[in-house]
């Protein structure tokens, strides 16, 4: 970024803070950094954090909660005060080393979690609503959005109801699709908290697999034995996103005949149909194109990786023998390398 | 126009909706061509992955049933294939790089298949060995970084299979230092000849950061080693050399060619050392050590921190940061 307003905003009939937007700009060029720096930055963060907090727990804290909840609220307070100042990135480094360590204090100030599970998930989400809001950088806003997310897929998981975790992942999912579909309208309406579009676009995709994966996947840990789940809740949902998704990019993909398009969201139906009992397949699917769509390549390879994963545990799981698993890969894999014959084809013909 | 400025200046202006739209479909969303290509290579690596994987169970499942002259004659024939292709084939120059990595991968699969057919006793270095020697000659000439990051792990894998099945006592108490000095010494080869590796500037450069950091990680489990092992002087001498030797070189290497990845795994090493001598000078003492360290730590990482921060605004303002 330069530091001068472009020459198309100054000629427009848009009215601007010149003095915010060219702060900014300069806070901006002081915090990109190197990929290497902002590794470092988030080791020695992790590494002065767990050293406070084993410092707390070796004098002896941990025997008292006041003096726990004392600690991880006033660190969390002082963290989020050096944060919002925004002086450098080492002063941000404190601030996350504050703020980490008081994360880790406060559920050792919490009564038992098995009778009080509601208020200590309440207590809990609460701070992490209340980071975000405080945030103004990417890290601490991806952070407290996966923590608010974890702690509600938490405290649903405790209540055992088979529909809660379904709407749980309809909500993230309705919520992901709009943000990516309608990103103007939503920084035009949110405009202080644009600042949050990529963190908690991150947040969600990465929250959405791992609700699939936790609570779809028949080798999933534990927690499936307990929550009754029911794969078509996920699946269904899942379907109809993707189609609706597809379905708005067509455009954008460059298809503009109705029979393509009906043709396009045909197959893609059927794949998906083939896949229904295999919900991360459509889901991964779906946050895929989102984040190609948005441009967003951290989440794109975070959802392909994903897409991976859940085919090969789809054909992992099937039941049948090696020879016919076999034939059934090599005709998916023919069909696909078609399709890829076929865009060839059609990219050449547009030529 | 970025994605990041359309935000700045709709955070701080009545830029409507409608219009910001208009900006992120022309300047930030990808066009149709972008997404005919993404459709384009995913379905290929897909439908690939998903037909080769089929071929693979395929005779996965066969392969009991095949005489031992088969299974040798596919490997080999599929290696054979892979070779001729990459040599005679009018193609990329990357396509031909892609068959010459999956043959170096497929001596290793002629190897396991020999192995298996006749059990002739070979232990896993041998095995390893084998693969590493019959790679070199497709390595130097390939010049893939990719190609030449495989053999960096084939090569530590058969050190230290070495040295965990074969090696000799006092050979097994020098492991560690013997395989930070290797790793150190493929640094250097990078570092004075890089034309031996790869033209592409970035891919030389990420090569080198992985050798760096598996070195440095070396150096640290021999110094960590050499502190806690006090019966023996000499090896806590030759641990501390190795640790300055290794750190100095990086540091100089990182500064002369403005790569603060280096900068940045020298810091974390000095880090990861100064902790664990206070650790172990404190070892009776756990509280206090920890306390120290706890002092020690934020400091040192900030100060770590604010130095390479302006190491990396100084390079920027040149305009000539590397890595």
């Amino acid at each position: 970024m330069e530091n001068k307003l472009p020459d198309w905003l100054i000629n427009s009939d848009i009215r601007f803070e010149e003095k915010a937007i060219l702060d900014e700009y300069a806070a901006n060029e002081r915090f990109v950094g190197n990929r290497a720096l902002r590794i470092f930055i988030v080791i020695g963060t992790f590494l002065a954090s767990t050293l406070a907090f084993s410092t707390v727990l070796a004098m002896g804290f941990y025997d008292s909660p006041a003096a726990m909840m004392i600690i991880g609220l006033a660190a969390i307070g002082f963290g989020l005060r050096i944060h919002r100042q925004r002086i450098s990135d080492v002063a941000e480094t404190f601030s996350l080393t504050l703020i980490f360590m008081g994360f880790a204090c406060i559920p050792m100030a919490l009564p038992d979690w098995n009778k009080f599970i509601d208020l200590n998930c309440l207590i809990l989400m609460t701070l992490a609503a209340g980071c975000f809001i405080f945030s103004r950088r990417q890290l601490l806003s991806f952070l407290s959005v996966i923590s608010f997310l974890s702690l509600f897929g938490l405290w649903i998981t405790s209540k055992g109801e088979p529909l809660l975790l379904p709407g749980f992942s309809l909500v993230m999912l309705c919520l992901m699709v709009t943000l990516s579909l309608q990103e103007g309208k939503w920084i035009s309406s949110y405009r202080k908290f644009s600042i949050h579009y990529l963190p908690v676009t991150l947040a969600l995709t990465i929250a959405l697999i791992a609700v699939h994966y936790l609570f779809t996947v028949t080798t999933a840990p534990v927690l499936t034995e307990n929550q009754p789940v029911k794969l078509l809740y996920f699946s269904i949902p899942n379907i109809v996103f993707c189609l609706y998704v597809l379905h708005s990019f067509s455009r954008e993909i460059g298809i503009v005949n109705v029979k393509q398009k009906s043709l396009l969201l045909g197959v893609i139906a059927v794949i998906l149909l083939l896949t229904l009992y295999t919900p991360t397949i459509s889901i991964s699917l779906c946050l895929a194109v989102l984040n190609f769509r948005n441009r967003y390549y951290t989440g794109l390879i975070v959802s392909a990786i994903s897409l991976v994963i859940a085919i090969g545990l789809y054909y992992y799981d099937m039941h049948f023998t090696l020879l016919t698993k076999s034939i059934l890969l090599m005709t998916s894999g023919a069909v696909i390398l078609g399709g890829f014959l076929f865009i060839h084809q059609s990219g050449k013909a547009h030529e | 126009m970025k994605r990041e400025e359309i935000h700045i200046i709709a955070r701080h202006s009545d830029w409507q909706a409608g219009e910001i739209d208009k900006a992120l479909k022309s300047e930030v969303y990808p066009k149709p061509r972008e997404w005919y290509s993404f459709l384009k290579w995913s379905s290929l690596a897909l439908g690939a992955t998903l037909f080769l994987s089929g071929v693979i169970f395929f005779f996965a499942y066969n392969w009991q049933y095949l005489h031992k002259f088969g299974k040798m004659g596919i490997v080999a024939g599929l290696l054979i294939l892979l070779i001729l292709l990459a040599v005679f084939a009018p193609w990329q120059t990357r396509i031909k790089k892609a068959l010459l990595i999956s043959a170096s991968v497929f001596v290793g699969v002629l190897f396991a298949v020999f192995g298996q057919i006749y059990q002739t006793g070979a232990n896993a270095y041998d095995f390893f060995l084998a693969w590493t020697i019959f790679s070199v000659a497709w390595v130097v000439t390939a010049r893939s970084a990719v190609l030449w990051l495989l053999f960096g792990i084939l090569l530590n894998t058969t050190y230290f299979l070495y040295i965990v099945q074969v090696a000799s006592m006092p050979l097994r108490e020098f492991g560690l230092h013997i395989g930070c000095l290797l790793n150190f010494g493929m640094f250097l080869l990078i570092h004075f000849c890089p034309s031996l590796f790869t033209d592409h500037k970035k891919a030389r450069s990420w090569l080198s950061s992985l050798f760096a950091m598996a070195s440095a990680l070396l150096a640290c489990a021999c110094f960590i080693m050499g502190l806690w092992d006090t019966d023996k002087g000499l090896l806590l001498l030759i641990s501390v050399i190795l640790a300055g030797v290794t750190g100095l070189s990086f540091y100089i290497a990182g500064i002369s060619a403005r790569k603060l990845s280096l900068v940045v795994i020298v810091n974390l090493m000095a880090l990861v050392c100064i902790v664990s001598v206070v650790l172990r000078l404190s070892q009776h003492q756990f509280e206090t050590g920890l306390l120290l360290n706890m002092l020690f730590v934020p400091l040192g990482l900030y100060l770590m921190v604010q130095h390479a921060v302006r190491v990396n605004k100084k390079w920027k303002d040149d305009g000539e940061q590397v890595a």
